[in-house]
């Protein structure tokens, strides 16, 4: 397997992660704006994981399927925990794409749309963050470099 | 080893070192234990095949915008100070961007002096321009350029600048 297919299957398995802990972390949300925020997530996740299954396949890879369970997810104790969850669960999503962008990058031509898809991913990933992040009201809802 | 830190390695593969790399990458180092948001490896040297080769255009413009965005938050805020809480962070991390620009940049043996100057923003920059509307304006065009302009190069160079239009992107959102 290459770098670069290795580390795209390494992205879709940061999808199928944060998919299942968007599951765990929502029913401990209390504020109807961070459930909303959460189901909003989830289902970009799972667009991307779906996406993400299509073009492997495409690329006549096999996707790397989901693990039966995360228990490194467990346990979620309440609103605040759940926040920062997420918080954690987009911050690994935006290292693994950035980790896929890193494998590209020096792969030539051919995997230029490959590097775009992991450059949107790794900022949709930022971006959510910092929607968690001001949802925790966290003095500083920003970082200098998502996914390092 | 995490993602990133793989990432970081395998650019640093079978590459000669260039003896100005490894000068920064000893004077950094107290940058990079010391704080100032940089401790993220990314002012380890980086070793460039061609060592007379000059820093990439895209590269430089990068540092140069850097530089006018910190600029304009400065005016932004002398502007409107109730603006400055939130854009402590937007600022420092744009800092960051700078002190890290400005060692990819370094890193080139072809590389211009420190008198790498940012345009900055004068008095007659139009006050919507300083407002949390325009400066939102400002971080999301920066992003679709960083994004636009890592597409453009190579190595560790590209994937920073990346990371760096998600940062920008990410102030948008802030800003929003």
């Amino acid at each position: 397997m290459s770098a670069v297919d290795d580390a795209w299957q390494r992205a879709l398995a940061a999808e199928h992660r944060a998919v299942f802990g968007y599951g765990v972390l929502g029913p401990h949300l209390n504020q109807p704006s961070d459930v909303q925020l959460a189901h909003a997530s989830q289902a970009a996740h799972e667009l991307l994981r779906d996406q993400t299954e299509a073009e492997l396949t495409a690329a006549a890879q096999l996707p790397t399927p989901p693990l039966a369970d995360y228990p490194d997810l467990y346990p979620v104790a309440g609103a605040s925990a759940a926040q920062q969850l997420a918080i954690s669960l987009e911050q690994d999503a935006a290292a693994a794409w950035r980790f896929l962008y890193a494998a590209t990058v020096d792969a030539g031509a051919a995997s230029s749309a490959l590097r775009a898809t992991a450059q949107a991913a790794l900022t949709a990933s930022a971006v959510r963050a910092t929607r968690w992040r001001m949802a925790a009201g966290l003095a500083t809802a920003t970082v200098a470099f998502p996914g390092v | 080893m995490d993602a990133s830190t793989a990432a970081s390695t395998s650019h640093r593969a079978s590459r000669p070192i260039s003896r100005r790399a490894v000068l920064l990458g000893s004077g950094v180092a107290v940058i990079a234990a010391g704080g100032g948001g940089v401790g993220y490896g990314l002012l380890r040297p980086v070793h460039h095949t061609d060592a007379a080769a000059s820093p990439p255009a895209d590269l430089v413009a990068a540092l140069a915008g850097e530089g006018a965005l910190i600029e304009r938050i400065d005016a932004a805020v002398a502007h409107d100070p109730s603006l400055h809480r939130v854009l402590a962070g937007v600022r420092a991390d744009h800092v960051a961007h700078q002190t890290v620009l400005q060692a990819a940049v370094a890193a080139y043996a072809g590389a211009p002096g420190p008198s790498t100057s940012a345009p900055t923003a004068t008095p007659t920059t139009p006050a919507t321009e300083l407002t949390r509307a325009g400066l939102r304006e400002r971080e999301v065009a920066a992003g679709t350029l960083a994004a636009a302009r890592a597409l453009r190069l190579t190595g560790r160079d590209a994937t920073v600048l990346a990371s760096i239009a998600a940062s920008e992107a990410s102030h948008a959102e802030l800003l929003r």
